[in-house]
């Protein structure tokens, strides 16, 4: 691959998200004020935000790297990302928006009238933003060290310095605008390489018996199998209910309904989107499948050039890159702008020089920690990532909306519970690799809600006493 | 808009399997009845959810199962591919969608009848 292609595609990328970053800010003011007069428009655009700061670049790259390494049990990855909007639209997405809280340890607190809680689920919310971070910027070490050639770390490096000073400048907000063409530029960054593939049909078919080894007939690898799919499954579908990065998006819509709206549509844009990593990953398996032995979540990046003919190829491949490198700069200015806000909260009172010293400080820490950890697999590692959300904000979501019973006591101690259950699983894994540790969602998300509810139901007493009104609130339809 | 039907629909809302767990917990507070319609909203909601949840669980589980019972199943190919590979690679999009979309329709619904309850009662 030629270097000048990938410092050209990222260079242009950077170039446009700082400046739409900095000016957008003036014209999306005017912009959003002229869509919520036409509320037929605007879920489409707060859920085409969502896909833009969702898709990361798990989805991005690691899911065609997946299903290129693993083949077909990858293909539950994409299944289950998607599948949690459903989760997150049947039982958090109306009340939670209802609530009028702005972040999950915002909604704790109303919900269960403690600052204690509160505290706690700033950690969590804290310790999830910089989990997610870390896969971010190794996807963009990844990407600028097979597009430029230079060593790795400079992409984790850019990426935490152009987010960083973005963000800590004021520029990129939670840009409602920003964020929506993002998923329209990551969309055409997949698409792109299957459409001309399909136009052009380049080079001969490949030989039927290349095909047949690619796609082996569906296969139980044994129980142990079984498990890692349940237990990845139960991560991502509740994983996502607690994502706080998604969670400050539904604040925008303008009632209840209108946020299950845009949850549908979430869920649609998502399922367009995802059936072109999974066709990059079968494609790659037929034309590429030396790659497995490398670097597999490069595969998006590496297959344009292996089966365009020539001008198509730098074309689609400038595109891609272009797309991925998007990816990892919208997904964690969207996770560094919700943790600095929480954290300035907490510990600077909300002041503008405590949210830039959070900001800084939101990209460093995961920049250390992707600096001294190997990357497992983009997809594996948000998907334990899920796994630490789904036992630990997830409980506390579905029971506090759910619930009558819950109490302050009963959510920390299974908040406790699963963040140290499911935490010592993913720093002990790699060292004692057991299906138990490496995907402990099956186990830890049912530990955790068990003791919430244990715990609360002990604490009787001490049910809040607003919790009628509270639940009312977050239920009923409004006028 | 006849206001005499409309306590019917409370009784069917009512499950009958939580009441045992839930009573003590959630005594109605001296007979109010818009307490009651807002106990009786969010069970209708919660079971709603919990409903759809199940409903795409067993579509989860029922289609690799469908294919570990039958194998001659993926003896079907597209293009050289294996059905199997199809399915999971873009068959429960359609699955989550339809869900989804019932999903917000009956919800709404749900809050419309509260609604017209409460503007019945006041």
């Amino acid at each position: 691959m030629t270097p000048a292609l990938g410092y050209a595609s990222i260079a242009a990328v950077t170039v446009a998200t700082i400046l739409i970053g900095f000016f957008g800010v003036r014209i999306s003011r005017t912009t959003s004020d002229f869509y919520v007069a036409s509320r037929t428009v605007r879920p489409w655009w707060n859920a085409s935000a969502i896909g833009g700061e969702y898709l990361s670049a798990a989805s991005v790259l690691g899911i065609a790297g997946l299903v290129l390494l693993q083949g077909e049990a990858a293909l539950w990855f994409p299944i289950g990302y998607t599948a949690g909007y459903l989760m997150l639209l049947l039982f958090v997405a109306a009340p939670l928006r209802r609530s009028g809280a702005y972040t999950v340890p915002d909604f704790t607190q109303a919900r269960l009238e403690s600052r204690a809680v509160r505290r706690v689920t700033s950690v969590l919310v804290i310790v999830i933003g910089w989990l997610y971070i870390v896969p971010q910027l190794q996807g963009a070490a990844l990407t600028v060290g097979i597009t430029t050639g230079l060593p790795r770390w400079v992409g984790a490096v850019a990426v935490a310095v152009i987010v960083g000073v973005v963000v800590a400048a004021g520029g990129m907000r939670s840009i409602t605008f920003v964020q929506a063409f993002q998923y329209w530029l990551k969309l055409t960054a997949v698409a792109a390489p299957v459409v001309f593939v399909l136009l052009l049909q380049p080079g001969a078919a490949p030989p039927a018996a290349a095909v047949a080894d690619a796609f082996p007939p569906f296969t139980v690898a044994g129980p142990e199998a079984v498990y890692r799919a349940v237990s990845l499954l139960i991560a991502l579908l509740l994983g996502t209910l607690g994502l706080p990065h998604v969670l400050v998006r539904f604040y925008t819509n303008p009632d209840g309904p209108a946020a299950r709206r845009t949850t549908l549509i979430v869920l649609c844009l998502l399922s367009a989107f995802y059936l072109f990593p999974v066709a990059i990953g079968m494609l790659g398996r037929v034309f590429l499948p030396e790659l497995a032995e490398g670097d597999p979540d490069a595969l998006l990046l590496l297959l344009p050039a292996e089966i365009l003919p020539t001008p198509y190829a730098e074309a689609v491949t400038a595109l891609v890159i272009a797309g991925a490198f998007g990816a990892f700069l919208s997904t964690t200015s969207g996770l560094v702008v919700s943790l600095a806000g929480v954290v300035s909260q907490e510990l600077f009172g909300g002041s503008v020089r405590g949210f830039r010293i959070a900001a800084i400080g939101s990209v460093v820490v995961p920049l250390v920690v992707a600096g001294i950890t190997e990357s497992a697999g983009l997809a594996g590692s948000v998907g334990l990532v899920f796994a630490f959300t789904a036992s630990t904000l997830c409980p506390v979501l579905v029971l506090g909306i759910w619930w009558r019973g819950l109490t302050a006591r009963g959510a920390v101690a299974g908040m406790a519970t699963g963040a140290v259950a499911c935490g010592t699983a993913i720093l002990v894994g790699p060292l004692l690799p057991t299906p138990l540790l490496e995907q402990p969602a099956a186990w830890t998300v049912p530990l955790a809600a068990l003791v919430m509810v244990l715990v609360s139901r002990a604490d009787r007493r001490r049910i809040p006493r607003g919790v009628d009104r509270t639940l009312a609130l977050l239920h009923l339809p409004e006028r | 808009m006849a206001p005499d039907e409309r306590p019917q629909r409370v009784r069917i809302t009512a499950p009958r399997r939580d009441d045992a767990d839930r009573r003590p917990a959630a005594a109605p507070p001296g007979g109010d009845p818009s307490a009651l319609y807002v106990r009786t909203l969010i069970r209708s909601q919660r079971r709603l959810a919990i409903v759809c949840a199940v409903a795409f669980i067993v579509v989860l589980v029922a289609v690799p199962l469908a294919f570990v019972l039958v194998p001659s199943l993926d003896d079907a190919t597209v293009g050289g591919i294996p059905v199997s590979w199809i399915v999971l690679g873009a068959g429960f999009f359609p699955v989550l969608i339809a869900i989804a979309a019932l999903y917000v329709r009956t919800a709404s619904r749900n809050e419309a009848r509260y609604r017209s309850l409460a503007d019945d009662d006041a």
